[in-house]
């Protein structure tokens, strides 16, 4: 029953934690007040300084992780020691008592209230998926299109971000686009680069831009074309065994 | 954001009360004490 008694209070004081030490401190309070008026400015910082580590001292005790009460008792022991050396005016040797009054007396006070374990770090992004990393390439195409005299190269890109489209749509599609990403893409990538850099477009240049507007739509044709075939085969199932069913 | 903050221990130790006790009285005399000192240094200082 005893054990009960003392759970039941280790609960009470965890929802309490760190709260303490800001009270012990709070004859600064006034000390700093009447110091402010009396114009020492040693014994309002000195007041000051213990106020506010006592105050960070019990929000990292209050933060409840492994270590937190470590570091929160070192700075009560830095804040006590400070306060009774400006604001009391104790000497030399008693700030440093203070200081180690403050440490132990804060770790005896905390020592069995439970602290948790850091949180895990953040899991790193996923890697961009082979889609995104061609429309990308796209984006960057687009943007060299628009400062090149080839008009068609930006038809072309944007024919190919339809086929990027769809496959975004259904990713399960991608093996079938494999070759377009890895010729077409690459080509057209390699086109704008030369283009940007300054060369001047060939004269078959537009006939080879148009075949590939064409290659793009054609793909985004077939690509439709066997979702209405699986669509067909889904229909036509559904219907066999609603027939088989009597209906 | 904060951490949920852990459960207290199932069968927390008989000696929590006297290690609590023993820290207040540190406190008192490491934290408090000075901080009543400061006070009254104060309050001298105001009607020197």
């Amino acid at each position: 029953m005893l054990r009960d008694a003392v759970g039941a209070w280790t609960g009470f004081r965890s929802r309490w934690r760190g709260l303490l030490l800001p009270a012990f401190s709070l004859p600064l309070v006034p000390a700093a007040v009447v110091a402010a008026f009396a114009g020492s400015e040693r014994l309002v910082a000195g007041c000051a300084i213990g106020l506010v580590l006592s105050v960070v001292a019990a929000r990292r005790i209050r933060r409840g992780r492994v270590g937190d009460l470590n570091t929160a008792s070192w700075i009560m022991a830095v804040g006590a020691g400070l306060a009774a050396w400006l604001a009391a005016g104790l000497g030399v040797i008693v700030p440093f008592l203070a200081a180690a009054g403050a440490l132990f007396g804060t770790r005896m006070l905390y020592a069995e209230l439970p602290e948790a374990p850091a949180p895990p770090p953040p899991a790193a992004p996923a890697p961009p998926s082979q889609i995104e990393l061609a429309r990308a390439r796209l984006t960057r195409i687009g943007g060299v299109a628009a400062t090149v005299p080839e008009p068609k190269l930006a038809r072309v890109a944007d024919a190919m971000a339809g086929v990027l489209d769809d496959l975004s749509a259904r990713p399960e599609r991608l093996p079938q686009a494999r070759r377009f990403l890895a010729v077409h893409l690459d080509g057209l990538e390699r086109i704008a680069d030369r283009l940007a850099a300054g060369a001047a477009p060939p004269p078959r240049l537009p006939l080879l831009l148009d075949d590939m507007t064409l290659a793009a739509g054609e793909l985004r044709a077939a690509l439709r074309r066997e979702e209405s075939e699986a669509l067909d085969v889904q229909v036509k199932v559904l219907a066999d065994r609603l027939r088989e069913e009597g209906i | 954001m904060q951490p949920p903050r852990p459960a207290p221990a199932q069968t927390a130790s008989t000696g929590a009360p006297l290690s609590w006790g023993a820290g207040i009285m540190l406190l008192g005399a490491a934290v408090w004490l000075p901080g009543v000192f400061a006070f009254f240094r104060a309050i001298g200082q105001l009607f020197r």
